[in-house]
């Protein structure tokens, strides 16, 4: 390691002194977070933790998403389903035995009928 | 053999609650400087607090150390990777995204502070930090474990779970990315 790829020890003592200034001027709280973690590991019992303010926003998103693959899935669901309706009723139609004129002259026989018992 | 509860032994537990009241500023201010966030620093101390009196109390004293920066940094990597792929799906989610610089991060830690000492605070050590939280983590590491906590290079790789040679890179990299500011400085 070159000279150039170290600090020299007056620089390093300066850097030293610089973080060190910064870790004892440690406001109140985060000086009681910290000794309230240090009990705590030592006796085991956690405190809650702090840090989960991304949370919130990434709960909304999951629901979010949850309700547009609900919705996704029941409007690609829902054609089916009707034309699986429509499909079986046509497949009950071609598969049937009875004369499928029947069907279109039902009209037909419901005015003769009517006109029978009025004559 | 390890002993199944170090911490029965009371002497054990109050060399810890020293040790780690030795270490848990320099601990913190290195977490925040890695992730700008106030409560994520205090997390990752705390956890690598409970790693270290869980699994490495039963160590030797002289080997708590680099084990406790060893955990200390590994934590800070997770942290590093949890938020790369929070921000990924906060990025395809629409949401905002957490690169962003935590401002209570901003607020002088000595928020109680007279106006007499903030004006007193030395800038130097403000572009430091500013400087040092530029840098990729894995320098900032170096740096910060070799001058700071004054660990030689073996146990920088140690506490780094890496090699010797990449500390010296890391190491050297964050020097010459760092000299100009402290020449600045000096």
């Amino acid at each position: 390691m070159s000279e150039r790829d170290d600090l020299d020890p007056a620089a390093a003592q300066r850097v030293r002194a610089r973080l060190e200034q910064g870790a004892q001027q440690l406001n109140v709280y985060t000086v009681q977070r910290l000794a309230q973690a240090r009990a705590a590991a030592l006796t085991g019992v956690r405190t809650p933790r702090t840090s989960r303010p991304w949370l919130l926003p990434a709960l909304g998103a999951a629901v979010a998403a949850a309700l547009v693959v609900s919705v996704t899935l029941q409007v690609m669901h829902k054609p089916d389903a009707g034309v699986a309706e429509v499909a079986n009723l046509d497949l009950e139609l071609l598969t049937a035995h009875e004369d499928l004129d029947l069907y279109q002259d039902l009209e037909f026989y419901a005015w003769l009928d009517d006109e029978h018992e009025s004559s | 053999m390890r002993n199944s509860d170090p911490l029965a032994d009371t002497d054990t537990k109050r060399r810890l609650d020293v040790f780690l009241a030795q270490v848990e500023r320099r601990a913190y201010r290195m977490a925040l400087i890695a992730t700008r966030h106030r409560d994520d620093a205090l997390d990752i101390v705390q956890d690598a607090m409970f790693k270290l009196v869980r699994s490495y109390a039963h160590k030797p004293e002289v080997e708590w150390t680099p084990l406790f920066y060893r955990v200390l940094q590994t934590c800070i990597l997770d942290w590093s990777r949890r938020r790369k792929v929070r921000n990924l799906w906060q990025r395809v989610l629409g949401g905002h995204d957490e690169d962003g610089e935590d401002p209570f991060a901003l607020v002088p830690d000595s928020v109680h502070a007279t106006p007499d000492y903030r004006v007193a605070k030395n800038a130097a050590m403000d572009a430091l930090e500013r400087a040092l939280a530029q840098l990729p983590l894995r320098q900032h590491q170096a740096f910060l474990l070799r001058v700071w906590e004054g660990l030689d290079t073996a146990q920088t790789a140690q506490a780094m779970g890496c090699s010797e040679g990449s500390v010296k890179t890391h190491y050297s990299r964050a020097v010459h990315a760092l000299r100009e500011l402290l020449e600045e400085h000096a």
